[in-house]
């Protein structure tokens, strides 16, 4: 009988192994948040936002050099605690239908661990090597052992859901919609350019900071462009 | 005229002769040709006016400013990252304004299969307007990143090594005018240079009279006794406490011309019943695979322009004698990215993504384009609020295209001096101590990638097809007019009326097809596109300086307005 996904939320929120239950149902992966009742606030719930957190603190490192530590004096890392923030953010500035797909991201990821394969853990040892625990409960190598075991899964086995082929690629869609959205919400903090040597905007650069600056550069420039004096 | 949400108090109620819905590389050089002829044209935008003073230079704000669901927009099974604008100007504001005419091969292909009847000899002088309209020029070497020396560097080393001519490139057309080669065209040109259609049609269009709104949402289809005559929407900002602001109806004596992009198109004509069985099919996005070298010096990878040179030699497919595919069907660009988007695409986490960003300063990216088939199991449909929706794969032979195309462009990288790539999805490929034995890592690690988009972590940005254009409404929605088949009065204009692919940049044939639908809208009127003068600059930049109704240069206008005079 094919979950209605009210049934799924309640169940994957309660234990991971609901999910193995996805291969029961119809439709595809983002679709399965379509309750209104979850998409009635726009802020991110605290427990996505620690899932989140501790994504950004197993992919991603503030210097680009040495691995941070996951945490400081008891807390999360500030830079991938800010990087929460910006996406807690993008969050709430996102349509309720996004909303839905990072939710179910978020907790597909958080419970996938604890639920055995094929849908959850890549394989029996990695279930028992993650110990029961969820996403946001492994140490950092764990998590990484996680999501890389998930991209780089090509299990043709069939998951039963609309839009995706097999289980291997709806792993490896949602580790890579992961790792993408801890990515992007890290990098963009400007203090973490200088230490990978990117220096950031021209605008507001002083041109003896460029390593070629161009001798006509300085060109910015503002024009009444449209008919009423508006500026472009 | 131009208005934002903020300066639309009440409801607007106006009738006109044509509305376009959308601003973009489809709507904005409507709106410019028929309203410098004379026409009365509303064009209502979504997306907001945002201007060069809005364009910070970092992909993390501006994805969030001027992208379509703010940057984060996929395919269903997020397979594919699709990338498009949504603010006045549309993907032009964000995009690289490399401005190709379109391959005859691909018009011919256009009139036999769809019937289109265009004449290429009749769109040259509308490509030619577009490039002096544009500035359209090739791009100077010394504004192009070092991206660009080196890749065209490889593809002759390539040349000389394999004595297969295609490894070969263009510098590409360039719709800038002054461009001092910061780099940041994808989020927008902070200083005005890329000719968007933000700086360019949009202006003319308001100066010949147009009306045009930013923040207003369409939503609604009017039909009267089975003819489009207008359209309502909303305005996006909020008022009084309510989710929107203030109801917009435009009525239209001649035309709905439709200019959404190739996703929201067919979302509105969806929404609204419409029932052709081809809306929303065919969808093509020109997939994009990205490589990224290191290579063993830092260069400057981040400073000039991206996409200056194009690797363009492998754009035709070539086949056997039995007609097997053998080669080619895409295209590839130098890149430029920041680390924001760099860490996301390159695909690692933890110390492998460590490893790699504490090459940055040595790390550079490049970028394959499929020139992909259209299929009908490629689609955009509408979820259960009404939005679009994308299921796309890798059909037919567009998977052995993406991985011809891997092959070829780390050949060329490594040809160049790369000494490591990355490709998708994860893979490493090192030099080895042979040209044959790199060669033989290149085959190795793209013969291990599946041709599933999830595999090959793809984006698409050329999104087209989804309400093409042709001569019978079995296989299009709109006819060889831009009409659509089951409603008079509805027009397409936009990538969503380009009946495949373009086997090139998009935005040049989206534009032509606008010019073609533009006299197409004048004919009842007896006009025709209106004459203008150009002049050519020092910089070889072309700027319009004689026209009717106000179409005057930007240059002259700036001239008076810094002489006091009331514009
Ligand atoms: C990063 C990037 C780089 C690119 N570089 C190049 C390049 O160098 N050369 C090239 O040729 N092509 C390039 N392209 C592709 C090209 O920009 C697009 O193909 C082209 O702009 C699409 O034109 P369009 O009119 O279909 O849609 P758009 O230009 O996207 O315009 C559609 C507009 O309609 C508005 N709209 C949609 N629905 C509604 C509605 N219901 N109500 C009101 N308004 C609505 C949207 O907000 C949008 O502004 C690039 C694309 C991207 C994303
Ligand atoms: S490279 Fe040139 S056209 Fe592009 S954003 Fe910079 S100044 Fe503008």
């Amino acid at each position: 009988m094919p979950l209605s996904r009210r049934d799924f939320l309640t169940q994957s929120a309660s234990l991971g192994a609901a999910l193995a239950a996805l291969a029961g149902i119809p439709g595809p992966i983002a679709e399965l948040l379509g309750d209104t009742a979850l998409a009635a606030g726009t802020e991110l719930s605290a427990d996505r936002l620690r899932t989140y957190v501790a994504l950004c603190e197993a992919v991603c490192s503030f210097d680009g050099r040495t691995p941070p530590p996951s945490r400081v004096a008891g807390r999360p890392h500030p830079t991938a605690a800010d990087a929460g923030k910006r996406f807690a953010a993008e969050y709430a500035a996102q349509s309720p239908a996004m909303r839905q797909t990072f939710d179910l991201l978020l907790t597909v990821v958080e419970q996938a661990p604890r639920t055995p394969p094929p849908v959850g853990a890549a394989s029996l040892g990695d279930l028992v090597g993650y110990g029961g625990r969820s996403f946001s409960q492994l140490d950092v190598p764990l998590r990484l052992r996680f999501l890389r075991s998930w991209a780089a899964d090509f299990d043709t086995a069939p998951v039963g859901i609309d839009g995706f082929e097999d289980v291997g690629a709806l792993h490896r869609g949602i580790a890579a919609g992961m790792i993408q959205l801890g990515c992007f919400f890290y990098y963009e903090d400007p203090r973490s350019w200088p230490p990978l040597g990117y220096g950031g905007p021209w605008l507001h650069r002083r041109h003896e900071s460029e390593e070629l600056p161009f001798s006509h550069h300085g060109h910015a420039v503002e024009r009444v462009l449209y008919g009423d004096g508006v500026v472009a | 005229m131009i208005r934002t949400g903020r300066q639309i108090a009440n409801d607007v109620s106006l009738t006109c002769d044509v509305v376009i819905v959308g601003s973009g590389a489809g709507g904005g050089p409507l709106a410019g040709e028929l309203a410098m002829a004379g026409l009365d044209v509303v064009v209502l935008e979504k997306g907001a006016f945002t201007t060069a003073k809005d364009f910070t230079q970092d992909w993390g704000t501006m994805y969030g400013r001027i992208e379509g669901r703010r940057g984060l927009g996929t395919s269903r099974d997020n397979g594919i990252n699709l990338s498009f604008a949504e603010t006045l100007g549309g993907t032009t504001v964000h995009y690289w304004a490399n401005s190709y005419r379109t391959p005859a091969d691909r018009i011919e292909r256009w009139n036999r299969e769809f019937g289109l009847g265009f004449d290429p000899a009749g769109l040259a002088p509308l490509f030619r307007r577009l490039e002096n309209n544009l500035s359209v020029h090739r791009t100077h070497d010394y504004l192009a990143n070092a991206t660009n020396r080196l890749m065209r560097r490889g593809a002759h080393a390539m040349r000389e090594r394999s004595g297969d001519a295609r490894y070969r490139g263009t510098n590409a057309p360039q719709a800038t005018k002054g461009c001092i080669g910061c780099g940041f065209r994808e989020v927008g040109c902070a200083y005005n240079h890329k000719q968007s259609q933000l700086i360019s049609y949009l202006p003319i269009a308001s100066r010949s009279g147009a009306k045009i709104f930013a923040d207003c949402d369409v939503r609604e289809l009017i039909v009267s006794n089975g003819r489009a005559v207008g359209v309502r929407g909303f305005v996006r900002t909020p008022r009084d406490g309510g989710p929107t602001g203030p109801k917009v109806e435009v009525r239209a004596r001649q035309a709905v011309v439709v200019a959404g992009s190739a996703l929201t198109t067919p979302e509105l004509l969806l929404r609204n019943g419409l029932s052709n069985a081809n809306i929303g099919r065919f969808l093509t996005i020109a997939p994009t695979a990205y490589v990224w070298g290191v290579f063993p010096e830092a260069l400057n990878f981040r400073k000039g322009s991206g996409e200056a040179w194009s690797f363009d030699g492998f754009s035709a497919v070539r086949r056997d004698a039995a007609g097997n595919y053998v080669d080619g069907g895409w295209y590839a660009n130098p890149d430029n990215r920041d680390p924001s988007t760099t860490a996301p695409l390159i695909g690692f986490a933890g110390d492998e993504l460590r490893e790699r960003l504490a090459q940055f300063p040595r790390l550079t990216a490049a970028f394959t384009e499929v020139d992909d088939d259209p299929h009908a199991e490629n689609v955009v449909t509408l979820d259960a609020d009404g939005n679009w929706q994308v299921d796309y794969q890798l059909r037919g032979e567009d998977g052995l295209k993406a991985l011809d195309s891997l092959r070829k462009v780390c050949r060329v990288l490594f040809a160049a001096g790369f000494e490591r790539l990355y490709i998708p999805w994860r893979r490493t490929i090192e030099r080895g101590p042979t040209d044959a034995a790199t060669e033989a890592n290149v085959d190795r690690a793209v013969a291990g990638i599946t041709s599933r988009p999830s595999d090959l972590s793809l984006s698409g940005a050329h999104l087209l097809s989804t309400a093409r254009w042709g001569d019978s409404a079995s296989t299009s929605v709109c006819g060889p007019d831009g009409q659509a088949h089951e409603m008079p009065g509805l027009y397409v204009a936009g990538g969503a009326a380009v009946p495949t692919g373009a086997a090139t940049d998009p935005s040049f044939t989206i534009m032509c097809f606008s010019l073609v639908l533009a006299r197409e809208l004048l004919k009842p009127h007896g006009k025709d596109l209106v004459k203008l003068r150009w002049k050519r600059s020092r910089m070889n930049h072309t700027s319009i300086v004689g026209g009717p109704r106000g179409a005057l240069g930007y240059d002259g206008e700036q001239r008076r307005l810094a002489a006091g005079k009331v514009l």
